[in-house]
């Protein structure tokens, strides 16, 4: 049933993604520099994916962000990290299908502990115990997973409610939920409305978490669109490296007359 | 499952402290000394500075100029948040972006750095390139949160350092801004006049 819903959902936005791309794609620039810029955008529907992050933003000021607010106010410090650590916990069996996958077994050895802990000593995984002896959570999903195997995001989209989703994370995203044993056994239980419940109480308690953040990024740049498409680029390329340092390529493509080695000023490129 | 609780949980007791070590020992001690001091300097120096709650927002403004000026390459970090269009662009505006340039990061920064107090910056390592920059990867820590990956790009002018990117969780802020402007420029049919003008509206503007 559940994957019925989920299926006819994935048809449906190919299908908008299939017109978007016949109506909306821009053509690339003749001017050499503003054609350079255009690919290193790398977001062909540009225009498209603006109207839909609009949208996004109205709902989030209309809904998510209130919701978020609330929550923050209502929910003491100590109940909400419950929260928190609960549906990390959740996730524990999809991050460590993915460190597998990535061919890290020390990554996925603190994860099956995590899990282990946490469910037990941590009552169901309310409490984090893990973390208080070293083990720290981290995330793994497997758009992440492609990217460690060399898989480019692709351009960028984005997607009503959902945000930004490029070919690599909605692969990611989709693969993800057929990993996750928890899935299953909502679908068996009749119980797929639980599944929504999940992303509502995971995407308010993300969201009551940047409240400031945000704010402040919208309030201070120019182009917000810009800003966040290249925060969760630079964002999604440290998850893949685990937060290790980028290896610091140079920018060949940018070069000035006066040659003061500026342009290797900065790594993280895509 | 229930049955194999016990099990697991002894199993987690013996594996932990083979988990837990040898992470302490990876710190480098050998190599640049240089930059890891410049940045623990600034580090506390900036937030004993802004932690000082009876600062007005003027004295406070001008304290976090001074650290701009004293700890960043500003003219290396504009250039590149220009991109390629520093090389389109004219002496007149170059000039005025600079100026510009400066305006927009005090604007941005200075009431995010204002909220910071009672962290401690702990330097955990150092990585050299190549061409002479170094790398200071640092965690800001505050008992109340997880702590935050802030690593510093460090250029060697002359006989002193300067900081020429700052990397929070691995998001450059150097080339956020790049990005940004490009798209900027973009928008504005592609004349680094069309930034300008976005900078001077948003530095009056607010």
């Amino acid at each position: 049933m559940k994957s019925v819903v989920f299926f006819s959902g994935l048809l449906r936005w190919c299908g908008l993604i299939a017109v978007a791309a016949m109506v909306g794609c821009a053509t690339p620039p003749e001017d050499p520099d503003a054609r350079a810029e255009f690919e290193a955008a790398n977001d062909p529907l540009e225009s498209l994916n603006r109207s839909i992050f609009a949208f996004n933003l109205g709902l989030d000021r209309a809904v998510l962000r209130p919701v978020a607010i609330g929550y923050r106010t209502v929910i003491p410090a100590p109940g909400r990290s419950m929260v928190r650590n609960f549906m990390d916990n959740l996730e524990a069996p999809v991050i460590l299908a993915n460190d597998v996958l990535q061919g890290s077994p020390d990554r996925a050895r603190v994860t099956l502990t995590r899990f282990i802990m946490n469910s037990t000593l941590g009552i169901g995984g309310l409490l984090d115990p893990a973390t208080t002896v070293g083990l720290a959570q981290h995330d793994e999903d497997f758009g992440q997973t492609l990217g460690v195997w060399g898989v480019d995001a692709g351009p960028y989209f984005m997607l009503p409610v959902l945000g930004p989703s490029p070919p690599r994370e909605s692969v990611g995203l989709a693969v993800d939920y057929f990993l996750d044993p928890f899935s299953y056994i909502l679908d068996n239980q009749d119980a797929e409305w639980l599944s929504y419940v999940r992303f509502g109480v995971r995407a308010v308690d993300s969201r009551s978490g940047l409240i400031e953040t945000l704010d402040e990024i919208e309030r201070t740049s120019i182009d917000f669109y810009a800003t966040i498409r290249s925060l969760y680029r630079q964002r999604r390329m440290d998850e893949i490296r685990n937060g290790e340092a980028s290896e610091m390529p140079m920018m060949p493509e940018i070069t000035f007359e006066d040659g003061d080695g500026i342009d290797k000023l900065s790594s993280a490129t895509e | 499952m229930i049955g194999g609780r016990a099990r697991a949980f002894l199993a987690v007791l013996c594996v932990l402290p083979w988990l837990a070590t040898g992470v302490d020992a990876a710190l480098a001690k050998d190599g640049a000394e240089g930059p890891v001091e410049f940045v623990t300097t600034l580090g506390d120096r900036t937030i004993r500075m802004l932690s000082n709650a009876s600062l007005s927002e003027g004295e406070r403004e001008a304290r976090f100029r001074y650290m701009l000026d004293e700890g960043f390459d500003l003219d290396a970090i504009a250039r590149f948040a220009l991109g390629r269009y520093w090389r389109r662009a004219t002496r007149d505006e170059r000039a005025e972006y600079r100026v510009l340039f400066e305006e927009f990061i005090v604007r941005t920064y200075v009431g995010r750095l204002g909220r910071y107090g009672g962290e401690q910056l702990s330097v955990v390592g150092t990585i050299a390139d190549g061409d002479g920059d170094t790398l200071v990867r640092s965690e800001i820590l505050d008992p109340n949160f997880p702590p935050v990956r802030v690593d510093w790009r460090i250029r060697r002018i002359d006989n002193s350092y300067r900081i020429v990117d700052v990397v929070l969780e691995g998001v450059s802020m150097a080339l956020t801004q790049r990005d940004e402007f490009a798209a900027v420029i973009q928008k504005n049919g592609g004349t680094v006049e069309g930034l300008l003008n976005e900078l001077r509206s948003k530095n009056t503007g607010q």
